[in-house]
């Protein structure tokens, strides 16, 4: 009883701020042009992209000492991280540029602002995605979670075929609930 | 004797704040864009007048019934606000609607079952047992709608979606207004009837907040937008190529 009554607490106080943070980002928004060129991050897309090539990595496994190789490997990986927030971050200016000509007056305008703002907004959701996936590669350096969904897959598939030889009337409920 | 002053004085104030937000709501055409919380507003201020007539010329246990059922309604119209506002920040964002509509209702779902398993947990201090059940459904309620409300800001924060000036008003004060009520409400089925001051006065009190709130977010004027004349260079389409292609290895 006690523990639920602290839980539902601790789940009020954490809408609560919720709250705060939604009110500290409303407050911070941009209001004019200075302010937005000003607050860009420049980022290098060629840079990041050098850093995420698999070929690039393939190529430090195989003429670095494997200690070496992990501690760059790393070092990698939080620059990654550090691009891929600036460029969350410019997603989120240029989402308020595209929300500031969506009213012009011109159609062709108007159009591009529209894709601009859908195009900036799945950058934003893509980069933070990439962030957990790169936090997630710290933790786990010999997993990733393709690799996993991989391997789920052949789990599931063994299962099935396994229940296939066992007991092949109810194979078709195990397929659907894996 | 003080209580029953702030009780008043709560209620007086509430009543004149709502006749302030339905006034402002039409005047500003707003009713047209917000209609479930228009009428969510016009049901709070009938109600109001309801059970003041109620309380002066019937039983107090009529009076009961007609309080918590005006509070389940309230409820039901609570929810359909939560979505109103939502819709309402979507509305400006196709690219995204449908993800958006998508994960608030698989949120809904989850909070229903996590209401569910919290329900299971009752009073155990000595309340009569309808009014214990009608705690407990009560705390349920207003876990789903923090839930919500905590989904809402969250959502348009990651996305750094823009809201309209009084859908964040009609938000802020909803999602202040339900957190604090949860905790109320967690704290009186832990505590019992000691609390029952305190949770009479504060429920009222924290409604009150969120109608200033309301108020004040009708009132103050929406802040100029950035003004922009072209749309900058970007390299917005190959970052996403190349971010993409991080994800999908």
């Amino acid at each position: 009883m006690m523990t639920a009554t602290i839980f539902i607490i601790a789940f009020g106080c954490l809408s609560l701020a919720a709250i705060y943070f939604a009110i500290r980002g409303q407050c911070a928004s941009i209001e004019t042009l200075e302010q937005l060129e000003g607050n860009t991050k420049p980022v290098d897309l060629a840079a990041f992209q050098n850093l995420i090539d698999p070929r690039e990595q393939e190529f430090l496994r195989l003429n670095l000492s494997k200690e070496c190789y992990r501690r760059i490997q790393q070092d990698r990986v939080l620059i990654s991280i550090e691009y891929l927030r600036c460029a969350a971050h410019n997603a989120a200016l240029l989402i308020r540029v595209g929300e500031a000509l969506r009213d012009s007056p011109e159609p062709a305008i108007r159009e591009s602002a529209m894709q601009l703002v859908n195009s900036a907004m799945w950058l934003r959701l893509f980069a933070l995605a990439a962030i957990v996936k790169l936090r997630f590669n710290i933790f786990f350096p010999g997993l990733s979670l393709t690799t996993l969904s991989a391997r789920y897959n052949q789990v599931a598939e063994s299962v099935c075929l396994l229940s296939r030889l066992k007991d092949p009337v109810s194979t078709s409920h195990i397929l659907s609930s894996l | 004797m003080t209580s029953n002053v702030t009780a008043y004085a709560l209620w007086v104030g509430t009543l004149a704040n709502q006749c302030g937000i339905f006034v402002l709501l039409l005047r500003n055409q707003l009713f047209r864009e917000m209609p479930i919380f228009f009428s969510y507003t016009v049901f709070h201020i009938l109600r109001s007048l309801a059970l003041l007539g109620i309380r002066s010329w019937y039983t107090p246990t009529q009076y009961s019934y007609a309080y918590w059922g005006a509070e389940a309604i309230s409820a039901v119209l609570g929810f359909a606000v939560i979505y109103e506002v939502f819709s309402n920040v979507l509305k400006r964002y196709e690219g995204i609607r449908r993800l958006g509509l998508m994960l608030f209702r698989w949120t809904f779902l989850v909070l229903i079952l996590v209401a569910i398993a919290t329900a299971g947990t009752p009073d155990t201090k000595n309340s009569p047992a309808l009014i214990s059940s009608i705690i407990v459904l009560e705390r349920s309620i207003r876990i789903i709608q923090c839930g919500l409300m905590g989904f809402l800001f969250l959502f348009g924060s990651t996305l750094a979606l823009s809201w309209r000036h009084y859908a964040f008003g009609i938000a802020l004060g909803f999602g202040l207004f339900a957190s604090v009520e949860l905790i109320l409400a967690a704290v009186r089925a832990q505590l019992g009837p000691a609390t029952d001051h305190l949770y009479a006065l504060l429920k009222p009190g924290s409604y009150a907040f969120a109608t200033l709130i309301w108020s004040a977010y009708l009132i103050s004027p929406a802040p100029e937008p950035v003004v922009v004349a072209t749309i900058p260079n970007n390299q917005v389409e190959q970052w996403n190529e190349a971010i993409l292609g991080l994800l999908a290895r």
